[in-house]
């Protein structure tokens, strides 16, 4: 086994972790700050995906990017004012199943307005290079992905860490309370958050589009996926899940050489583990 | 005239247990209010429904003549309110810079040099975590961020609880500079102290008031209630 | 939140309530369908004993579909692949069941001790690594296609010669199996251990404090939901002659969920009457409404936030309101 291939195993693995860290982010702010475990997490990716198959057909690849992560914050800050917010507060169990129904029903609007069939989004032109590696031609699309990881991780991680409303949703995850009494609006600052994760499980759905198959069950797929992320990585850990996903990313790709049930397998296994041994995640700085 | 804040006959609860009963009491402009009682009598609640925190049943809360007992807590704040709980509110995950940072997002134009005024020692700590800093150094993290506000009405839940007489000095100081522009209510165990500081003083005993008049007085009513 | 183990003794209201109930069931071919009949017993004895553990204990379990399968599958390998004479055949019936709450214990041994939302998803994660070895084991399971030709079991075979049963008598049988599972529940939920399986989920902390040892507690209740689950899968595939992966998928998870909260999981029969209007919701609305889930979604959101007593919940609060208990 040539040291090309190994490199071509290795960039899928890096680029598939990197899907699902950009998927599993939404989910996890969402659990850290608001404490909502929000199913329909699976929806908004899947609508990120559509919504990208649509307006591609109308412009190009850039412009459906930004629009559409722009159009899912804020059906994600719509949906959260609306509904989202009213299980704001309860217990876990409300929130997993209250969302479940909110997904069950975008889910299905999915098969009202584009119908039952998959789609397939082709790449566009500037991205669908491919690069030598050794033996092998290697799709740059793969390490287009990897690169908008790195941004988006970059640019949350800035936010969090140098804004003041980064800070503030800092301190909100630690002590609600004296945030409130500082003046800051707390259902305001939810409100941003939410967007946020629906634009960020837009932008996953949309970057996925093009290498997985755009069905109704993708949604919910990541999802899955999204949760061992966020079990393994720790919930409200950037760094663990960024650390969780390429760990995943490339044990999924390895084992997948043999068989891609497996490899699912796999990975559930580690959630699995990861909850009975390492509740609060592989940096121990989970919730 | 109107008071600065009237707490009109509210009803508090904790969980299921009922912690005040009508409790009124008033805060003048450019006065420190003492409020004082044993451990449980509700000192705690009474802050906290003032700052909404906590839910008041029945009665009314009046702030700068305007009402304000449906009002959450961040729109009492940003009418000039600040609250510091009794373990001084510091955020551990965050720096004492970004601490004070926090006042930047809900009020404009905040100055962070005037919490270096009164509490110059903490420029040496700016680049700590919360977690590490004393508690005195939280304590006076906590104060200068609630200063920073410049609010009309500063609630205080036990600033000096456990502290060096070095820090009480401290405490005192900046208590008298500026309380021509910020009225003070004081929750305090240390009974001496916030009768020398205050011009009037509220006595409550298990969620009720029952004292409520000039500091001279207060203080052989606080002997027979708490132990002084 | 009612208490179901209310009273010790049965008033005659109770018993009539049974009677009338067990009577509707033992007719249901009738009323609808025989495949719909079936269902209903089958997917409701899987949704009460899914309510062992979450209206009873209080534990939210989102993979229980995978008791489900465990014992459908043992079932159906075994009726398929071990060549017993099909006389005996029914005796897959309880050690699928065993098999399923084997598998219930070693999981619950290790998850049960997780919050709320680390055991919802430590179940699930189990669901999805089961769902995968399955698909995975092609060869013997039959993979995604599932697995055909499951030979039935066959009555008799001592004095003459073994009778194979109509589907209407396979009714009866399960509608037999049925009730011995009640009845088994119901003495498990009124005994001590089902008082303070009740006192865990009411406030584990207090329980602690009086001496109940909450682990073994769920523990156990756990093993019991995984039996009662895998005995409905062993139906399920002895009926039907057939198991597929769809029936340890997550969604059957959900669905399981959705219809104990849609009956009411704080009362007994909840679940049941929950699993009765899903599946004629499914069978109905599908037939009217092409995008059914919507209204399945739209419903199971409004139930969790307004009706968290579901049907049968909130018809008993409204009865006791008007005619006392």
């Amino acid at each position: 086994m040539g040291l090309d291939y190994l490199a071509t195993v290795l960039l899928n693995g890096v680029s598939f972790g990197v899907l699902l860290i950009l998927a599993a982010l939404g989910l996890s702010i969402y659990w850290a700050l608001m404490d909502v475990i929000n199913l329909a997490h699976a929806a908004f990716i899947a609508w990120g995906a559509y919504i990208s198959y649509s307006l591609m057909q109308i412009c190009g690849f850039w412009f459906a990017l930004i629009v559409g992560m722009v159009i899912m914050a804020g059906i994600g800050a719509l949906l959260y004012a609306g509904i989202i917010k009213r299980i704001v507060g309860r217990m876990p169990a409300h929130s997993i199943l209250f969302t479940f129904g909110i997904a069950l029903v975008l889910i299905e609007l999915l098969k009202v307005f584009w119908g039952v069939y998959p789609k397939s989004i082709h790449l566009p032109q500037e991205l669908a290079s491919v690069i030598p590696i050794g033996d092998f031609s290697y799709p740059f699309y793969r390490l287009f992905i990897i690169g908008v990881g790195l941004l988006v991780v970059v640019g949350l991680w800035s936010f969090l860490e140098k804004t003041n409303v980064g800070i503030a949703v800092r301190a909100a995850l630690e002590n609600k309370e004296i945030v409130a009494a500082l003046g800051i609006n707390i259902p305001r600052l939810y409100l941003l958050i939410f967007g946020i994760g629906t634009g960020l499980a837009g932008l996953a759905g949309f970057i996925a589009a093009p290498i997985v198959a755009v069905d109704y069950e993708m949604g919910w797929h990541f999802l899955l996926l999204s949760f061992v992320l966020v079990v393994t990585g720790g919930v409200g850990s950037l760094g663990g899940i960024c650390l969780a996903g390429i760990i995943l990313g490339i044990l999924y790709a390895a084992v997948a050489l043999i068989t891609p049930q497996l490899a699912s397998a796999v990975v559930f296994a580690a959630m699995f583990i990861t909850i009975a041994a390492l509740p609060r995640g592989i940096l121990g700085r989970g919730m | 005239m109107n008071a600065l804040l009237e707490v009109n006959n509210i009803d508090s609860f904790w969980g299921t247990a009922q912690v005040l009963w009508d409790i009124s009491l008033e805060v003048e402009k450019g006065k420190v209010v003492a409020l004082l009682g044993r451990n449980g009598a509700g000192k705690t609640t009474t802050l906290r429904n003032i700052i909404g925190l906590s839910k008041s049943i029945k009665g009314s809360i009046k702030f700068k003549g305007q009402d304000i007992t449906r009002k959450p807590a961040h729109e009492r704040a940003k009418m000039g309110m600040s609250y510091m709980p009794d373990n001084a509110g510091v955020l551990h995950n965050l720096t004492c810079l970004e601490n004070l940072r926090l006042t930047q997002v809900g009020f404009k134009n905040v100055d962070l040099d005037l919490a270096f005024k009164y509490f110059p020692s903490l420029r040496d700590h700016l680049r700590k975590a919360g977690r590490s800093l004393s508690g005195g150094e939280q304590r006076m993290l906590g104060l200068a961020r609630a200063c920073l506000t410049q609010p009309e009405l500063m609630l205080l839940d036990e600033p000096t609880s456990g502290l060096s007489p070095g820090f009480v000095k401290i405490l005192s100081a900046m208590i008298k500079e500026i309380r021509s522009e910020t009225s003070l209510l004081l929750v305090e165990e240390n009974i001496p102290l916030a009768l020398s500081l205050s011009d009037k003083a509220y006595i409550l005993v298990e969620g009720k008031i029952v004292f409520d008049g000039p500091p001279d007085e207060a203080r052989s009513v606080a002997e027979k209630y708490i132990i002084v | 939140m009612m208490d179901p183990l209310a009273s010790k003794k049965l008033p005659l209201r109770t018993i009539g309530f049974w009677l009338i109930l067990l009577i509707l069931l033992a007719f249901s071919p009738a009323i609808v369908s025989l495949p719909i009949a079936v269902d209903v017993l089958i997917f409701g004895l899987l949704a009460l004993s899914f309510n062992l553990m979450f209206g009873y204990v209080g534990l939210l379990s989102f993979g229980h579909a995978a008791y489900f399968g465990l014992g459908a599958y043992s079932a159906g390998l075994i009726l398929k692949y071990l060549d017993i004479p099909l006389t005996v055949g029914w005796v897959v019936i309880p050690i699928g069941a065993l098999i399923a709450a084997l598998g219930a214990l070693c999981i619950g041994a290790i998850v049960v001790r997780r919050t709320i939302a680390y055991f919802a998803l430590g179940t699930l994660a189990f669901g999805q690594v089961l769902y995968y070895i399955i698909l995975q084991l092609r060869d013997t399971t039959g993979g995604s296609d599932g697995l055909y030709g499951i030979p039935r079991p066959l009555i008799g075979g001592i004095f003459s010669d073994p009778i194979k049963l109509s589907s209407l008598q396979f009714f009866y049988v399960i509608f037999f199996v049925f009730i011995i599972a009640i009845v088994i529940m119901r003495i498990i939920l009124n005994s001590p251990f089902g008082r303070s399986a009740v006192a865990v989920r009411e406030n584990e902390e207090r329980a602690r404090f009086l001496g109940y040892n909450c682990y073994r507690i769920k523990l156990t209740m756990f093993t019991i939901s995984g039996f009662f689950s895998g005995l409905a899968g062993t139906l399920y595939v002895v009926f039907n002659a057939y198991v597929g992966v769809d029936s340890v998928t997550w969604y059957l998870s959900g669905e399981i969920v959705f219809m104990s909260l849609l009956g009411g999981t704080g009362v007994f029969w909840g679940p049941l009457v929950g699993a009765f209007v899903y599946i004629m919701l499914k069978w109905w609305v599908s037939a009217y409404i092409y995008h059914w889930p919507l209204v399945v979604g739209a419903l199971f959101a409004v139930i969790v936030l307004w009706f968290r007593e579901g049907i049968l919940g909130t018809t008993l609060y409204l009865w006791r309101r008007r005619f006392g208990t």
